[in-house]
């Protein structure tokens, strides 16, 4: 974890091996394995290690877990339709309270954008077999 | 744990191997979820989703072979049902607020299948019969 590099500002420089980090609802691990129904798409939030501690979302809720998967684990495209070829990247969005508040889109021509259901839940599954659990969820 | 402090704590403990009754008191209970009930801003399952997902899960304890199945709640906005397999085999349906579902089967180092449901009763068998055998395979 280093200092941001002025208070406030997105430091928009990720590295593929930086890790994200997402709290994991306690219905969202199942006999071992996480589900994707963790993620949500077009985007999701997330916590960047640069500026933070894998714990740090668990601020509040004690009894989540986390799930972790670096930069470069996001799928980097995916083709809806011939021609269509959605994008995906993560962007540093700080938050007042939470420097290191992270968010994930996908992108169409450059542009926000909400890929078709099937693209969206081929992602989400990509994603959900590069993730790691740091901490289970408890169960209460 | 009772289901009322479950609710209360937005979790809901119900084993992969449960009976139709204690899945269906399952579904029931993802009525009492709020917006933002995964602690970020998820969409609670709405009567759509959780119709469709009733269909499937009475269909699944309709088979002679039982998969078992754990039924969540969708950061996606709906609800999920996971089948459990063996290795690091995975498969499920979603059934999303819109009226959509799909289902996916997955294994690693292979790209993922998945193809839309419709909920009638024959194509939501047909997929039930593919997941098992995918599953068992």
């Amino acid at each position: 974890m280093t200092d941001s590099p002025a208070p406030g500002l997105p430091d928009p420089e990720f590295e593929a091996s930086e890790r994200l980090f997402r709290r994991l609802h306690p219905d969202h691990f199942v006999s071992g394995v996480v589900t994707d129904a963790f993620l949500p798409f077009p985007s999701f939030s997330v916590n960047r290690e640069k500026y933070s501690h894998p714990e740090d979302v668990l601020r509040e809720h004690p009894h989540y877990g986390i799930a972790a998967f670096a930069v470069g684990d996001i799928p980097e495209k995916l083709d809806a339709e011939p021609g269509q070829v959605f994008r995906f990247g993560v962007e540093h969005v700080p938050l007042a309270g939470n420097y290191a508040h992270s968010e994930a889109h996908s992108f169409l021509e450059g542009v926000k954008a909400e890929p078709p259901r099937i693209v969206r839940k081929r992602f989400r599954e990509l994603l959900r077999r590069r993730t790691v659990v740091l901490k289970k969820p408890s169960t209460l | 744990m009772a289901l009322r402090d479950s609710i209360r704590h937005k979790h809901f403990p119900v084993s992969g191997s449960a009976g139709l009754p204690e899945q269906m008191a399952k579904l029931e209970a993802f009525r009492e979820l709020a917006p933002g009930w995964d602690s970020y801003s998820a969409p609670p399952p709405n009567e759509t989703a959780l119709r469709s997902a009733w269909s499937i899960l009475r269909l699944v304890h309709e088979q002679e072979d039982v998969l078992p199945v754990h039924a969540a709640p969708s950061a996606e906005g709906g609800v999920l049902l996971v089948f459990s397999g063996a290795g690091s085999k995975y498969a499920d349906i979603e059934c999303y607020n819109d009226g959509e579902i799909l289902a996916i089967l997955s294994e690693p180092a292979c790209d993922p299948t998945i193809w839309p449901l419709t909920p009638e009763k024959a194509p939501l068998q047909a997929a039930l019969e593919r997941i098992s055998a995918f599953l068992d395979d």
